[in-house]
């Protein structure tokens, strides 16, 4: 896998289809997603957003009863293919759940088990606080390091969740409901981040507020039954789309 | 496309509030553009006090307007064919409050001219004010229809009035240039019409509007309908 360039899509799927047990969640999905973009996927309930988030960095496979069709490229190599490891596909391709998954560990612990995982040895604290320092959860002090992580906030969890994604320098992010069950203050903060992070990285993530999408999306889908109804530029989709039914979900009319 | 305002939710009645709020500012507009022109042609000083009474009214709703406009950005977050709807009714709501400030010009200038010989009648004032209160209502009929065929007919009228302006100036110059005693009221005249010329680029405006909340593509410096630059 060779460094990301402006020209090639860094993430993209063609006639993406997904069934759980036979029913197809996702279907026929071809959409391409350029480097160093914030792109949203919206949609109702249901519509296929976690899935084709999943999608990106073989999340799908760990579930049960669960069968890929179609191609998902990364920077134009097939992950699905017989010699990827999907251990290195999660590393380059970084994903963060709607409810935080911390281990009832320190702070500290939490953002270096990648990193262990990942084979890094030494002394971790440089890459941890830096981790930490990008979700401003990095104060200078040990307190923080050592604090214990089921302890924090829920606003902090899911920034914490975020540092342990960053932690393994990741080309792409993937957020799945990022700012769920947050207060209005916490939701800022982890906006703020994911702002400051677009040119870090790809981000992709799936939203049902589709406000969020619009405040943070460079490009923004909008899938409805598992099919790709709408894919653009925000602004354009956001004010003048083309297709009824994003419409309808836009201005809350879907039957 | 569902552009249409959907009875029954509590969103779509504030937009067909909102919706309501502009017609009836456009109708109080398009009234004091009708007396104005009348006092104008009947020589009737009376009918700018009354125009100017209306106004009153028109910066009330104008205010409403801005109000309702601010809660619904603000609580209801419109998207798509609702925002462009929205961002609509505020621009046309501030055309329709200069069509009123027009009408007033147009009063004044026709009380200024009734104490001073009067010009022969000229036909064309009544022409280009039934004109323009035509195109404002029309466009106004389109933004509730969601028609953008009728909102172009309307920018294609502005043509019309541009073209009754300089044959009426030219009438009003020659009047002027034989008998001078036709000179103070001549100007008034002049100022008259170049308010409802206004009054039709401000119609024109609307019906642009119009355009882009069906269409979702300003044609606004662009358009194909030939439309001339705005005077000033």
């Amino acid at each position: 896998m060779s460094a990301p360039g402006p020209a090639l899509p860094v993430l993209s799927t063609e006639r993406l289809t997904v069934r759980f047990d036979g029913k197809a969640v996702l279907k026929d999905v071809s959409l391409e997603i350029p480097f160093g973009q914030v792109v949203s996927i919206i949609g109702p309930a249901g519509s296929g957003k976690t899935t084709l988030l999943r999608s990106f960095n073989r999340m799908n496979e760990l579930m049960p009863g669960a069968k890929t069709a179609g191609t998902v490229r990364f920077q134009g190599v097939d992950l699905y293919a017989a010699d990827i490891d999907p251990a290195e596909v999660r590393r380059r391709i970084g994903m963060v759940f709607q409810k935080a998954t911390l281990f009832p560990k320190s702070v500290f612990d939490n953002v270096a088990f990648g990193l262990r995982a990942k084979g890094v040895e030494g002394d971790l604290h440089d890459l941890v606080e830096e981790a930490l320092t990008v979700v401003g959860l990095w104060s200078g002090g040990a307190e923080v390091l050592d604090a214990r992580a089921l302890d924090l906030t829920a606003g902090e969890q899911r920034r914490l969740s975020i540092a342990r994604a960053l932690a393994l320098k990741p080309d792409c992010l993937l957020l799945d409901e990022p700012t769920a069950a947050l207060d209005p203050a916490a939701s800022a903060k982890v906006e703020s981040i994911i702002h400051a992070l677009r040119h870090e990285c790809t981000i992709v993530l799936a939203t049902s507020d589709h406000t969020q999408a619009g405040r943070l999306s460079d490009l923004t889908a909008y899938l409805d039954s598992g099919r790709l109804m709408e894919y653009g530029a925000t602004q354009e989709l956001f004010t003048n789309p083309r297709n009824e039914r994003t419409e309808s979900y836009l201005t809350g009319r879907l039957p | 496309m569902t552009d249409q305002i959907l009875p029954g939710s509590h969103f779509d009645a504030k937009l067909t509030a909102l919706q309501n709020l502009l017609l009836e500012m456009a109708g109080r507009s398009e009234e004091m553009v009708r007396l104005a022109v009348n006092g104008v042609v009947h020589r009737d000083p009376a009918r700018a006090g009354e125009v100017r009474a209306a106004e009153d009214r028109i910066d009330q709703l104008e205010l409403q307007i801005d109000e309702r406009v601010m809660e619904l950005l603000a609580l209801q977050r419109p998207m798509a064919g609702d925002l462009r709807f929205v961002f609509v009714v505020l621009k046309a709501c501030r055309d329709i409050e200069r069509i009123g400030d027009h009408a007033v010009n147009i009063a004044g200038a026709g009380e200024r001219a009734a104490v001073h010989p009067p010009l022969p009648e000229i036909l064309e004032i009544a022409e280009i004010g039934d004109l323009v209160r035509r195109m404002l209502g029309r466009a106004l009929g389109a933004l509730v229809n969601r028609d953008a065929d009728t909102a172009r007919a309307v920018i294609a009228e502005d043509k019309v009035v541009d073209a009754l302006r300089y044959s009426t100036f030219d009438i009003i110059m020659s009047y002027m240039s034989h008998q001078a005693r036709y000179i103070p009221a001549g100007m008034n005249m002049i100022l008259a019409v170049q308010n409802l010329e206004r009054i039709g680029d401000l119609a024109t405006n609307i019906a642009e509007e119009v355009v882009f909340l069906v269409e979702g593509h300003s044609i606004k410096h662009n358009r194909s309908a030939g439309h001339d630059e705005h005077g000033p």
